[in-house]
């Protein structure tokens, strides 16, 4: 895709070890196109945090980041420290799932906030606190004025998170990473939370990379979703085909492990087992030892991914037979 | 009702602030207030609420793991809140709790037959080779391997850890368990495996549970009945099934509406709650919600709702119902 705005293509990212390399992204690829919103899921480990930290550039000098990471066309892992500072916290921004400890809680808010802007923008201290404000208008905080003097923890965790949102939206990204924002939230929050973003968006025309593992808030937000298992992508699509017709087993394992909502209550289908530990990943498909349809080819090799239907993508071997057929 | 395993009445926990130089107790946190129910032997009681609501100290409150600061609660015909150190532990078996954090609730030097084996030397029952093959079969029913006694809990991962858990809270052959958030540390695979475990035991054991969870399709899920707190209060009690499909109290139904449904095609009207959740040191006078809700009304400011049963087991307060 040439309208791409952020274009990631085998992306492998590993930490060392006593034991040698350990993958934690094992050849992930992804894209966005400006103004899109995508989901990425997946349960604890699976790699996407790690992805979206890739992308920003904020792992620790212990990890090994390999592939090629292109946003608008230019490859921010070949870049420099200096030039990766341009992008970071301007073009594109990130906001965490902890707003407590991502927050400095020294600093007031109205610092905070101003910090991005100090960085990319030249702007007079009355222009600045002015957009300041206006920042914390935005996200609908109430009494901007008083709130920029006050710290972190005179505010609520939905405050704090807003806070969050207004903070990476200062310089007004083209793309906004999530990772995990409601999780720490009560419902109620974080349906005014997923309401902000989606206005937010709107408004600025930016895509919106959310990471969480609750398969509802992707249902209601994201126009496509990725799957990801272990380090991995397993499926990906247009949010409607991937829920109504899931072609990987642990795709709908995981939505047939979700109680639902409406009508009789049945009994929950689990997927059986735990997430492989990183330092014990299985040769083949890395889900084979806890799908019930694996065959012996899946626990040697690992299948590729293949398209299915038109922008419906699916790693598994299931689908490889079927398209061989 | 006869066949009430837990009653409780008018339950109450304030926690005092205390201030300056002398501590002096300048107010209180009404963590728990004025809360009353019934579990029946055998049922699925689920507690709902957003942090801060009072459920988990009401679990504890219940146990006496705290000390309530009034009200009564009576388990099968014995009165909790009189009793005395000794009888109250003796009565302990027969109440068990599970906690959230699987991580936090196993001491990481012990292992977990020490660990299991430990609530059975504490009320002297079994010998030695008895609790050990004790420990092997409650490993086993939920579903680990019985070598899974000689090994530490730093072993086992999250979903494991809180199978571990609930053997334990298995050991003394309890008729209530306290469920404290059991499933919301873990994934959503794991989660539901621990789901259809409890399931299973609450059958095989007839098991009452208090089901404390903020995730509402959980509960809904597991629960026969649920109640829904609001600053240390309950709003509505009601059948689980009744609840979700026609929720009466404006605070429940704003809670409902706000689930994120797993499905792309399912768009649904959101009541989206103005504000924060006032602190539960200063609660508003009058309903504890209405500084939130649409249909509020003057009454609502000043008179405190009644706790009312306004259809057969659906239990609400609120002055829109009176």
């Amino acid at each position: 895709m040439s309208d791409a705005l952020l274009e990631i293509s085998d992306l492998r990212t590993s930490f060392k070890s006593e034991s040698g390399y350990m993958n934690a992204v094992a050849g992930v690829s992804l894209s966005l196109r400006a103004g899109e919103t995508v989901g990425l899921v997946g349960e604890s480990g699976c790699g996407k945090s790690v992805t979206s930290l890739s992308i920003m550039q904020l792992l620790p000098k212990t990890a090994k980041v390999e592939g090629s990471i292109r946003f608008q066309g230019k490859d921010l892992l070949a870049m420099k420290e200096p030039d990766v500072r341009k992008f970071r916290g301007n073009e594109i921004s990130m906001i965490f799932q902890e707003p407590m400890t991502a927050l400095n809680p020294v600093l007031r808010i109205g610092d905070q906030i101003a910090e991005p802007l100090r960085m990319h923008k030249k702007l007079s201290k009355r222009e600045l606190h002015d957009r300041v404000i206006e920042l914390l208008k935005q996200v609908g905080i109430p009494r901007p004025e008083q709130i920029v003097k006050e710290y972190p923890h005179q505010l609520s965790g939905g405050m704090r998170q807003r806070v969050m949102i207004a903070m990476a939206m200062a310089c007004e990204p083209k793309l906004l990473i999530a990772d995990e924002p409601t999780t720490a939230l009560d419902v109620t929050v974080q349906a005014q939370i997923l309401d902000l973003l989606r206005e937010l968006q709107a408004r600025n025309n930016m895509a919106l990379l959310l990471i969480t593992h609750d398969l509802g808030v992707v249902a209601e937000m994201c126009e496509r979703v990725i799957v990801m298992y272990a380090g991995k992508v397993v499926e990906e699509g247009d949010v409607r085909s991937v829920f109504r017709n899931p072609q990987h087993p642990y795709t709908s394992g995981l939505l047939n492990s979700i109680p639902k909502l409406i009508g009789e209550r049945e009994r929950l289908q689990p997927i059986r087992g735990n997430v492989p530990s990183l330092a014990n990943m299985p040769p083949g498909c890395r889900f084979a030892p806890r799908c019930p349809h694996a065959k012996d080819i899946c626990h040697t090799n690992h299948p590729s991914l293949l398209d299915v239907e038109a922008g419906h993508k699916v790693s598994c071997w299931m689908a490889e037979e079927v398209a061989a057929r | 009702m006869s066949d009430a395993l837990l009653t409780v009445s008018n339950l109450k926990k304030y926690f005092p602030i205390r201030k300056g130089v002398l501590r002096r107790t300048v107010g209180h946190v009404k963590a728990v207030d004025d809360v009353s129910f019934t579990v029946q032997k055998g049922e699925t009681l689920g507690i709902v609420g957003e942090s801060g609501c009072g459920k988990s100290t009401m679990g504890r409150s219940i146990l006496r793991l705290i000390e309530p600061t009034g009200g009564e609660v009576k388990f099968e015909n014995t009165n909790l809140t009189k009793l005395s150190k000794g009888s109250l532990r003796t009565l302990r078996q027969k109440m068990q709790i599970v906690f959230q954090d699987p991580y936090a609730s196993l001491n990481p030097k012990f292992k977990i037959g020490t660990i299991l084996e430990r609530p059975m030397q504490i009320h002297g029952l079994y010998t030695p080779a008895e609790r050990r093959k004790r420990v092997a079969s409650l490993l086993e029913r939920c579903g680990l391997d019985p070598s899974a006694a000689e090994k530490y809990p730093n072993e086992f991962s999250g979903g494991q850890r809180q199978r571990i858990g609930i053997a334990r809270a298995l050991t003394l052959n309890p008729s209530l368990i306290v469920l404290d958030e059991p499933v919301s540390a873990l994934d959503v695979s794991v989660q539901s495996q621990i789901i259809n475990l409890l399931e299973d035991l609450q059958e095989a054991f007839s098991l009452t549970y208090l089901f404390i969870a903020h995730d509402l399709s959980v509960v809904r899920h597991i629960s026969d009945r649920i109640a829904v707190m609001y600053l240390g209060q309950t709003m509505e009690l009601a059948e689980s099934l009744e609840l979700f499909e026609a929720p009466l109290h404006p605070y429940t139904q704003a809670l409902l509406s706000a689930i994120p449904v797993p499905d792309p095609d399912v768009k649904r009207e959101r009541i989206l709650l103005r504000g924060d959740l006032p602190s539960p040191a200063n609660p508003p006078a009058g309903c504890p919600f209405h500084t939130r809700c649409k249909d509020a009304k003057d009454i609502c400011k000043t008179k405190k709702p009644v706790w009312k049963e306004v259809r057969p087991g659906h239990h609400v307060a609120c002055h829109l119902y009176s």
